[in-house]
């Protein structure tokens, strides 16, 4: 009896000889936006090379592990600068937010230079004191101790 | 005038067009007499009707430039367009490192082919090698490593695809700045702008981009450019197609500031620019929130490294993996070279390469294949999905920095697309390398890896759809793999017909893939995406191993995983035509049908299917088994191809090459191949142990050698008559030699008297008829007609009813051919008679 059937329906399925490639929400250009999350503003102004890693083991050579993972992981955040998964194991597969989804919720690498300390006094450092002195006298309420005076 | 009554004719019978070759599968009694028994080799036949004496000559002794003591295990004949036809030869040992060489055919010079991927593992090269060549490109696999080759000799090895890069690109975000425009004008095409103040462009004059501004006057200035001249000035150039103006003042600035309101993310991919090839993209970068900043990209990996001097290299913060083996390092303020070869990798802090590498203490580091010659760097629009090329750099490993070397890249580009620097070309993500299997084939113009470790079931498929930029015969979408349900079984052979791929399993099972392959994206559903129906055969039929398959005019013809030889049309059920030599296929162990190799080879009147076998139980291959297809189609009808076996069946011949060592020919053919020589000569080759020989030698580069043991013992004749006994009084042989020569050159011959009762099959009445002993080679009449009769007694002809004796139910007849070399030696009939006399 002849058996026909499509290629897809064969692929990979449930199997444990193929790879698991991400699909759904952790494609980022399919996926919706969502709240931003922690910012880096102040950050150093090096954001560093991040790496995607196979776990060893399983299928196939190495090297093409390797690029399994860079296929599957290669958009999604890369928590403390790595991420490392076995792109053969669907259990295995990061489930976290895209780069993108992180950028369109505010969390995009960003760095603000710190401000340089504000000073007046043309070097001599007196404008700072009597800052300080126009204040306890014009208004004392700067160092005013509430339940002291009332 | 009295005219002499004619001669009183004898009974006689001629045997003709002895061309149905070796059965040792029918029953004898049952078989004609224009079969051969077992036994016969080294002659074969064809439609023409003679029996021809084989031909070999050694082509190449130590395909290796020197002896090696190692079989050649495979050969691959490699045709480029304008330079030559080569013959691909790897020879390796069960504990020698393999070696890989060329044949230019058009001299026969060597060349021997060394990989720039080096690796210490004595097995590396190993063969067989499995090859397929497609844009005039070989791309090689033996399940250990994967390769290319092209150029001539394919001496250029290169990876099969080059790897992605496993780490994003490092970014410095620094501060930006901005000039007012004091005036400026287009002339020819050139751009000059004067500056209120020096301006200074990261990357500088040729590289770095600056983005104009114009927010009152002419906005045709307005975009972003790559500065010509003035960088760190207050006057810069660029070009700029448009029409010449006068010299302006319009309001408004330039800078190389970079404003985004989500971000910016990057990546980057190796390029080949040898033979445009473009690898899958790096993990992107985070996306970068520009505020009036721009940004310098450094292509490293992650962390630091150590050297000194030694082969060890030692990181800091690093994430070493074992998928850089093969790669090569480039450490910060080295240069690389093939020292820097990754041979092994300790763990994510240690690896050890070819070569020692010179001391940096600290250095930023990057892998890269030594193929590579070209970086493509992509970047998204702000807030965007999409990954489109924005700059390109050479790469130069020789060189100490990043600058030199091309891993940097600075952006000062706030434009988005289309506008430059985005191009229209997008990362490549489907540009994956494949992975590494034991085979290759071809289907619909698109590579077919299978014998993948780990994926036994599964074949993989190269790209075409989703590869725009690069070589979709070095892509494979991961997704571009099929899996067949064939239980323990794993795919061992493909054939691709004219529309359909066959594919086999090692055990029983036979499918047919119709209909095109497509490229599978996450993004598409596999049922749209896929074009292609498999279908299950119902026949059982296993392969015995991927190189036992060959595609003829007739259909696909190959051994199944149980040692039979089957041909499938493609539009009927298979037909076993191996029936006739099946004693000798059954003599193969189980162990060693990985050795057969088939080829199909036509050139002049052969048209013939070849097996190599490992026949009598040998560990290597020993017997070319020939079946011409000519006589096939002949005899039988495509479209059915059924034989009664006993009067007629697939015409197959042993031919059994080998070295002559010690006056004794040693049959021996590991690997075989069908060569087309830049002269135009086709050739059938088989290699052997720092041999390689023409097996059907007839004219063109070699030393014809002499062919021990050809002979042909044909089938009885008698067996729809074996109730009589029949009793010759000569015997003839006609060959396409002078009979007077075939004492000298070595012909001898003999009959079998086989009664049924005293002398049966396996101990005949034998007679050995040797020219010069046992004919009668005088006179038998005067050729000058003036008595007697007008023809000799030919040395070929033999009077056996008198002083040799020799009868039976059935005879058979044997013939023992000259084994020297120089002659097509032929067999053309043979003629046997009961009269005192021959017929005149």
């Amino acid at each position: 009896m002849m058996l026909d059937y499509n290629p897809a329906q064969v692929m990979m399925g449930g199997g444990s000889g193929g790879p698991y490639i991400p699909t759904g929400n952790t494609a980022p250009w399919i996926s919706p936006p969502v709240q931003a999350q922690q910012q880096f503003l102040g950050q150093s102004n090096i954001l560093g090379p991040e790496t995607v890693r196979a776990t060893e083991g399983g299928p196939f050579d190495q090297s093409y592990r390797q690029n399994l993972a860079t296929y599957a992981g290669g958009l999604l955040q890369r928590p403390g600068g790595n991420l490392t998964f076995n792109p053969t194991d669907a259990k295995d597969i990061p489930q976290g937010q895209s780069l993108l989804e992180r950028a369109l919720g505010g969390g995009a690498y960003s760095y603000q230079p710190p401000q340089p300390a504000s000073d007046n006094s043309g070097g001599t450092g007196i404008t700072d004191w009597q800052d300080w002195l126009s204040s306890f006298r014009d208004q004392g309420n700067a160092f005013r101790m509430p339940n002291l005076l009332e | 005038m009295p005219v002499r009554p004619p001669a009183k004719e004898s009974p006689a019978e001629m045997l003709v067009q002895l061309s149905l070759g070796y059965n040792g599968y029918t029953d004898p009694t049952l078989c004609k007499p224009q079969m051969w028994a077992p036994g016969s080799a080294n002659c074969f036949s064809g439609a023409f009707g003679y029996v021809q004496r084989s031909r070999f000559s050694n082509v190449i002794l130590n395909p290796a430039n020197q002896p090696l003591n190692l079989p050649v295990t495979s050969m691959k004949n490699f045709a480029l367009p304008g330079l030559s036809s080569y013959l691909l030869v790897d020879m390796s040992g069960t504990t020698a490192q393999g070696q890989l060489f060329s044949w230019d055919t058009q001299n026969y010079s060597f060349n021997k082919r060394v990989s720039p991927y080096l690796t210490t593992v004595a097995s590396s090269y190993n063969g067989p090698w499995s090859r397929e060549v497609l844009q005039n490109i070989v791309y090689e696999m033996n399940g250990i490593i994967k390769q290319s080759g092209r150029g001539a000799n394919a001496l250029t090895i290169e990876s099969f695809g080059l790897d992605s890069p496993d780490a994003s690109p490092q970014i410095t975000i620094n501060a930006g700045s901005s000039q007012t425009i004091t005036n400026i004008q287009r002339i020819s095409n050139v751009v000059t702008v004067t500056l209120g103040a020096a301006l200074t462009v990261p990357g500088g004059n040729g590289i770095g981009f600056i983005n104009v501004i114009i927010t009152v006057g002419d906005t045709s200035f307005t975009g972003t450019f790559t500065v010509l001249t003035g960088s760190g000035t207050a006057t810069l150039t660029w070009s700029q197609l448009g029409q010449n103006t006068s010299l302006l003042t319009p309001t408004g600035t330039v800078d190389v500031n970079i404003t985004k309101s989500t971000g910016r993310s990057y990546a980057y991919a190796w390029e080949n620019a040898n033979k445009v090839h473009v690898g899958a993209p790096s993990p992107a970068t985070q996306y970068i929130k520009y505020a009036g900043q721009n940004g310098v990209l450094a292509l490293v990996e992650a962390g630091t490294v150590t050297t000194n001097g030694s082969t060890i290299v030692t990181g800091t913060n690093t994430a070493f993996t074992s998928a850089w083996i093969g790669r090569r390092i480039w450490v910060a303020g080295n240069p690389s070279s093939s020292a820097n070869i990754i041979i092994s990798v300790q763990s994510a802090t240690q690896l050890t390469t070819f070569g020692g590498i010179v001391t940096q203490v600290g250095a930023q580091f990057q892998i890269y294949d030594p193929s590579a010659t070209n970086i493509r760097l992509y970047a998204t629009g702000d807030g965007q999905a999409t990954y489109f090329r924005v700059q390109r750099n050479a790469f130069d490993p020789t060189q100490t920095t990043l600058v030199a070397a091309g891993l940097q890249f600075f952006d000062n580009a706030n434009s988005e697309p289309p506008s430059f620097p985005f191009t229209s070309e997008t990362a490549q993500f489907n540009n994956v390398p494949p992975p590494i299997g034991k085979y290759l084939n071809q289907y619909g113009n698109r590579l077919i890896v299978f014998g993948v470790s780990g994926a036994p079931q599964a074949f993989f498929y190269s790209n075409q759809e989703t590869t725009s930029i690069g070589l979709p015969q070095e892509s494979f979408a991961p997704l571009n793999q099929v899996t067949l349900p064939i239980q323990n079984a794993q795919i061992n052979g493909m054939a691709e017909l004219p529309g359909s791929l066959i594919i086999w399993s090692d055990k029983e099972d036979m499918f047919r893939l119709t209909g095109l392959l497509s490229d599978n994206q996450v993004s598409t559903t596999t049922s749209q995406a896929q074009g292609a129906t498999i279908s299950q055969l119902p026949y059982s039929l296993g392969c015995a191993n991927p190189f036992a398959v060959a595609i003829t005019p007739l259909g696909v013809i190959w051994m199944t995983s149980n040692a039979e030889i089957w041909l499938f049309t493609d539009r009927y059920a298979p037909r076993n035509i191996g029936r006739p030599w099946q004693d000798i296929l059954s003599t193969i162990s189980s162990s060693q049908m990985s050795l057969v190799r088939a080829k199909y080879y036509h050139t002049q009147n052969r048209n013939w299917m070849v097996f190599a076998v490992p026949a009598n139980g040998f560990s290597y291959n020993n017997t070319l088994l020939v079946l011409d297809l000519d006589l096939l189609a002949s005899n039988g009808s495509p479209s059915y191809f059924t034989f009664d076996m006993a009067t007629n069946s697939p015409s197959w011949f042993v031919l059994q090459p080998g070295p002559i060592v010690a006056g004794n020919q040693i049959p021996r053919c590991d690997s075989l191949e069908t060569v087309y020589e830049q002269g135009g000569l086709v050739r059938l080759f088989t290699g052997s142990i720092d041999l390689i020989q023409d097996t059907d030698f007839q004219a063109g580069f070699g030393t014809e050698i002499q062919v021990k043991g050809a002979n042909i013992k044909t089938h009885a004749w008698g067996n729809d008559s074996a109730f009589i006994i029949k009793r010759p009084s000569w015997v003839r042989f006609t060959t396409n030699q002078d009979p007077s020569q075939l004492a000298f050159q070595g012909w001898t011959f003999s009959v079998d008297g086989i009664d049924d009762d005293f002398y049966t099959f396996v101990s005949p009445l034998t007679l050995a008829l040797t020219p010069g002993a046992n004919d009668t080679a005088t006179l038998g009449g005067n050729p000058s007609l003036l008595s007697g009769s007008p023809f000799r007694t030919s040395p070929e002809l033999f009077r056996i009813g008198g002083v040799n004796f020799v009868m039976g139910r059935r005879l058979r007849f044997g013939v023992q051919f000259p084994s020297s070399t120089g002659q097509n030696f032929q067999l053309r009939s043979i003629q046997l008679g009961f009269g005192a006399a021959p017929p005149r």
